[in-house]
């Protein structure tokens, strides 16, 4: 029996988000909520369902964006799903949706596909004819840590010195709070703005924030979470909370107070939250396993280790180039007068 | 679109659409004021009464409330599209607008304003107060045909305002919409207030304009305040035509700028795009000289800066090697017909070439470079499009490249495999080196080599201060309350760790005749600490006297002044030993101080732009008070770097770069190496060699024989040393796994090639395979997967030799260790 492959409408999006939400090479950034909040940000969204025995088994849900005079790409972040533990009919299912989306490239313009499932490296050879993206969206090394452990069992793997902050950043009394109210974003984004300048990476502008509280909170989907110690927040996260997994998205942390060990006390807070909610497991979200001095995420991985956990690799961003399209935008370029 | 209200607990809010402040409850009253009253007051002028008013958007009701409140208006309407905004002008905001809505005179429609103006009577006064574009679609309110379609709706002596964009941060998109308006037959005057709200955004200086059928200049704001028959609450009106003031050369932007039209629809480009680029014939002129290309890369999106554009760009050229250019070229050749003829000819030669052999992408680039320019700018706009893309959180370590100089250390486009395919770990540019080792596939290096530089000079986006950022700014304290509190900042005002330094005199003369390792006469002068003030690359430093400093390590650094180079120990405050004065190292910190000194004045620019006219809102915003705080911060740190500049001084003209170090030797900074037998050898102020061993120093042609190497020097050689030992061994790391990789990955493709091999035997030559999700002729994808091997298997070269490099080198440091830790 085949695989076929459909457009899925919004009936479809509970079932979408339970396969999404429980299936391990997927994520958040495959759901309906996230979407939604992509199209508020100006894309277009579209969502390929696989069947097969008429049973939804994978899919993609992908975003494009249109801007005057260009083409980009389909982008499927964590995602596709696909039977991935089947090659031979992921290298089914990956074709049918490769297919479908170059179709609908011909009408809508694109140049390609781009897919990011969580898959160990290397590429699998069902991907030989797919070309290394120059952007990975998501981290390729992150560090997770797994929510099925009580808390006896999950400080015992932490790092001692990790443990010995967590307990330091309870006895000082920090405490944690926890909202999913717009107005406070406004308290977030300084903290993380400030961070964003001090560890030198660039920073969502606040916008993007106000879009994605107003898609994710009313779901329960995204939630903040500050430090508090003595009337001052010291710290704040933004958390989506998907499935089996939660993940640590943004953070910020002030410079001043970083003796009582606040985001010790937010990510512990976090993951009770995350706990009580059904997910199994916290990511969080970009690491350097090597201790690279210019690693991207070298400020804050020797931080992330305390917590112990298991590193995850990816194998990145993948490109399938529709290379008629490439061409006609091409000659396209090429002919116009100037 | 996305709208927010933020309430505040103060009773204050501030609206956002599409997360653009609209306005702040708090100064709202100066942005309306200035956009509504000298259009009134004008139009009275001529006509005393039974003033018509149009009002273009605006549906919070706010500039409405100006006009009804405006004596002689005694008809407005207002349209708007969007119910939700005007819902709120009726309900939330109804206390704002003074229950304007409520009014008689007042008259709202919902509607798109071009529909509503089809059938329209006379006006007075029109406002336009629409949000600033943001999609091309939001344009059609700016355009040529718009300003003509008003023009006629306005009456001789009517006045047309509107709310324009900052001349300060997008001038020429400010200077477009002046000729815009001009160009439909109206005469127009800039003039500009300051809106604190907007600038605490990142908004810069807010523009406007005041068009008329006849003739206007800054004149006619003078006696505005006296014209005028309401009071205002936050505007000076006897000092707005301050703000029509613009420099010569700001006028001349006009020149250059195109008229905007619904047909060429360049306003958004101009907004997006602030500082004039190059086009893409001339970056197609010098295919390999990457600036004009990158420049000509056209920012696509509200969220980007030009630094994360050129920075992707960087890395979709480092990818694009992998694309399959024959199958592209042949695509292309399909649809020649619509090429220009020589665009044709090349392609037709170039598949000839690609019949016969692999294709190199500089090849192509050679052959074809109009085409080479076309396809790096569609595949960088086709990664650009996505706003996501900036923010990208890829680690920057895909297999086999970890990150390019351009993106190591603040980058997003994170995938970061950048520009430049020669593979290998480009460190990242340190000053203080050693990060670099001496293979030939590591780029970068030790400090004053391979033109890398620290993540700061190419981060510096300045927005912070400069007003110039595009992303809205909570700024922080920056230069406010980091800078003299005795931490050390860098370029942002981001206060960094600060050490101090203890050391002899310095600049002024040569002082250091006295080192530990020649000795010397006693310096003359007691020792001084000295306390980092400015940092200006990761590990380069301005002290608070002007000093640059290069950090090697906790204890070790270079101290660079006055034209000498000295290498120092914080255990004793006289120089170890005088260094060769490199020309390449002073021209480098020249460089850097150059940047950064550019960046400040830049930043002094805008404060001092900002406080000529932002005094008399002082009232209103203590802030301001800050901001003079900050520039009298950023003038002391201007002046400082120009004494840094001073003191740095020149190395004799004589002085010449040293060569780089043989292959099996390591630099650990600039002038001192790590030889293959263990030894140490620096190069002195003479230009002699001086090689230890940790134990005895020989001292090149003087003093041949050897002596007791001085402790002190050991031990600054030993702090380097243990510096090197982890980044050696995250180095060893990182490439041993990827080596990992490469290898499993190169079994599945020799595995794929049995399988194609076996299967074209047991089948005709046209059997079609599996290759990835297409399905291609079997000796096809025999030749492709064997094509994959040999690059595999160069990786893995690659990986190998790097490893056995890196080992040997971290086995030598290791040994070695025990032997230099003899110093005190």
């Amino acid at each position: 029996m085949g695989q076929e492959i459909q457009e899925l409408g919004p009936e479809w999006d509970a079932r979408w988000d339970a396969l999404a939400g429980q299936t391990a090479e997927s994520g958040f950034m495959q759901s309906t909520a996230w979407a939604a909040f992509k199209r508020s940000e100006g894309y277009t969204t579209r969502r390929y369902g696989l069947f097969e025995e008429e049973a939804l088994t994978g899919g993609a849900s992908l975003l494009s964006y249109s801007a005057p005079g260009s083409e980009g790409f389909f982008l499927c972040p964590e995602g596709p799903l696909m039977p991935w533990h089947d090659p031979p009919k992921a290298r089914e299912g990956l074709r049918l949706l490769a297919r479908a989306v170059e179709q609908q490239a011909e009408q809508s313009g694109g140049l390609g596909l781009r897919i990011e499932p969580h898959l160990p490296p290397p590429r699998p050879s069902l991907m030989r004819n797919w070309t290394r993206a120059p952007i990975d969206l998501n981290p390729i090394h992150s560090l997770m840590l797994d929510l099925t452990l009580s808390d006896a069992e999950f400080r015992a793997q932490m790092r001692p010195k990790g443990r010995y902050n967590l307990g330091l950043a309870h006895r000082h009394g920090v405490t944690v709070i926890r909202s999913q109210a717009m107005h406070d974003l406004t308290r977030f984004y300084p903290l993380f703005e400030e961070t964003a300048r001090r560890q030198r990476f660039f920073a969502e502008p606040f916008g993007f924030f106000l879009n994605l509280g107003a898609a994710l909170f009313p779901s329960g989907q995204a939630e903040l979470f500050f430090a508090e110690w003595q009337g001052e927040t010291l710290a704040a996260i933004l958390v989506i909370l998907f499935g089996r997994r939660a993940t640590y998205l943004y953070g910020g942390s002030s410079a001043r107070q970083r003796q009582v060990m606040p985001t010790y006390a937010l990510h512990w807070a976090v993951m009770q939250a995350a706990r009580a909610q059904g997910c199994r497991e916290y990511d969080l979200y970009g690491y350097d396993p090597f201790g690279l001095p210019e690693h991207l995420y070298a400020g804050f991985s020797q931080f992330k280790r305390q917590f112990g956990g298991r590193r995850i690799d990816n194998i990145g961003a993948w490109d399938l180039l529709f290379y008629e399209r490439l061409a006609a935008s091409l000659v396209e370029r090429l002919a116009a007068p100037g | 679109m996305s709208l927010y209200l933020d309430e505040r607990d103060d009773g204050s809010c501030a609206l956002y659409l599409d997360g653009d402040l609209q306005f702040d409850s708090r100064d709202e009253a100066l942005y309306h004021e200035s956009l509504a009253l000298p259009a009134l007051c004008l139009a009275r002028r001529a006509r005393p009464t039974g003033l018509r008013v149009l009002i273009c958007g605006g549906g919070d009701g706010l500039a409405l409330r100006e006009c009804l409140r405006f004596p002689g208006v005694v008809h407005a309407d207002l349209v708007d599209y969007d119910p939700e905004v005007v819902e709120l002008g009726r309900t939330r905001f109804a206390a704002l607008n003074a229950d304007a809505f409520e009014d008689t005179r007042a008259h709202v429609h919902i509607a798109d304003a071009w529909d509503f103006l089809k059938s329209a009577d006379p006006y007075d006064v029109v406002l336009c107060d629409f949000t600033v574009p943001r999609r091309a679609e939001d344009t059609r309110v700016f355009a040529q045909e718009w300003y003509a379609r008003l023009a006629e709706v306005l009456t001789p002596d009517g006045l047309l305002a509107l709310n324009a964009v900052s001349p300060q941060r997008v001038p020429e998109a400010f200077w477009c919409l002046r000729k815009t308006v001009r160009a439909a037959g109206l005469s127009a005057l800039p003039y500009r207030a300051c809106i604190p709200s907007f600038r605490a955004h990142g908004y810069g200086a807010w523009g406007f304009l005041l068009a008329s059928h006849s003739p206007l200049n800054a004149s006619l704001l003078h006696d505005l305040d006296e014209d005028c028959p309401v009071s205002t609450r936050q505007t000076d009106l006897s000092r707005l035509w301050r703000g029509a003031r613009f420099s010569r050369a700001e006028r001349r932007l006009e020149q250059q700028v195109p008229v905007h039209t619904l047909q060429n629809g360049c306003l958004l480009p101009l907004l997006l795009n602030p500082g004039l680029a190059p086009s893409e014939q001339e970056a197609a002129q010098h295919p390999y000289d990457l600036n004009p290309l990158l420049r000509a890369i056209p920012i696509l999106h509200p969220y980007h800066t030009r630094l994360m554009v050129e920075t992707l760009a960087k890395q979709v050229i480092g990818t694009m090697s992998a694309l399959d250019l024959r199958r592209l070229v042949e695509a292309v050749l399909r649809r020649a017909a619509a090429l220009p003829q020589e665009v044709r000819t090349e392609l037709t030669r170039l598949r000839e070439f690609l019949s016969l052999s692999p294709m190199q992408l500089q090849v192509f680039g050679a052959w074809c470079g109009r085409l080479f320019v076309a396809l790096v700018l569609l595949m960088t706009l086709a990664n650009a499009i996505a706003p996501d893309n900036a923010f990208a959180k890829g680690s920057g370590a895909g297999a086999g490249a970890h990150g390019s100089s351009a993106s190591v250390g603040h980058s997003s486009f994170g995938g970061g495999r950048g520009f430049g395919t020669g593979g290998g770990r480009a460190s990242g540019g340190s000053f203080s080196g050693a990060r670099g080792f001496s293979s030939s596939s590591r780029a970068g290096g030790s400090f004053g080599r391979g033109g890398s530089f620290s993540s700061s000079r190419s981060f510096g986006h300045g927005s912070v201060f400069s007003g110039h950022g595009d992303a809205p700014h909570f700024t922080g304290s920056g230069f406010r309350s980091s800078y003299g509190s005795g931490h050390a900042v860098d370029l942002e005002g981001v206060p960094r760790s600060s050490r101090s330094f203890f050391y002899c005199g310095s600049g002024g003369g040569h002082i250091h005749t006295y080192t530990v390792v020649h000795g010397g006469t006693a310096p003359a002068m007691a020792p001084q600490t000295h306390q980092s003030l400015f940092v200006a690359a990761k590990d380069m430093l301005v002290l608070d006297n002007g000093d640059v400093i290069i950090t090697l390590s906790d204890t070790a650094y270079l101290l660079v002044t006055n034209g000498t180079v000295a290498l120092m120990s914080d255990k004793n405050p006289d120089p170890l030993l005088l260094l060769y004065p490199d020309p390449t190292l002073f021209q480098n910190i020249r460089q850097q101080l150059e940047d950064q000194g550019l960046g400040v004045e830049q930043a002094i620019t805008a404060r001092q732009d900002w406080l000529s006219w932002v005094g008399w809102t002082s009232a209103l915003l203590p802030a301001v008070g800050e901001d003079r705080k900050e520039l009298t911060n950023l003038q002391d740190l201007d002046r400082r770097l120009h004494t840094a500049f001073d003191r740095l001084g020149n190395p004799p003209a004589s002085a010449a770069a040293t060569p780089p170090p043989a292959a099996d030797e390591v630099e650990l900074f600039l002038g001192c190496r790590l030889l293959a037998n263990g030894d140490i050898t620096i190069r002195d102020d003479r230009g002699e060699w001086l090689t230890t061993d940790g134990a005895t120093l020989t001292t090149g042609q003087t003093h041949p024989a050897p002596r007791p190497s001085p402790p002190l020097l050991t031990a600054a050689l030993y702090s380097i040393l243990v510096k090197l030992d982890p980044d050696t061994t995250a180095a060893l790391a990182s490439d041993r796994h990827d080596l990992q990789l490469s290898e499993t990955d190169l079994r599945a493709l020799q595995q794929d090639l049995n399988d194609y091999q076996l299967l074209q035997r047991q089948n005709d030559s046209s059997y079609e395979v599996d290759y990835g999700t297409e399905q291609i002729p079997a000796s096809d994808a025999i030749s492709r997967t064997q094509k994959d091997i040999d690059q595999n298997l160069q990786e893995t070269k690659r990986l190998q030799d790097d490893i056995t490099h890196l080992t040997l080198l971290q086995e030598r440091i290791q040994a070695l260790q025990p032997r230099y830790k003899t110093g005190p």
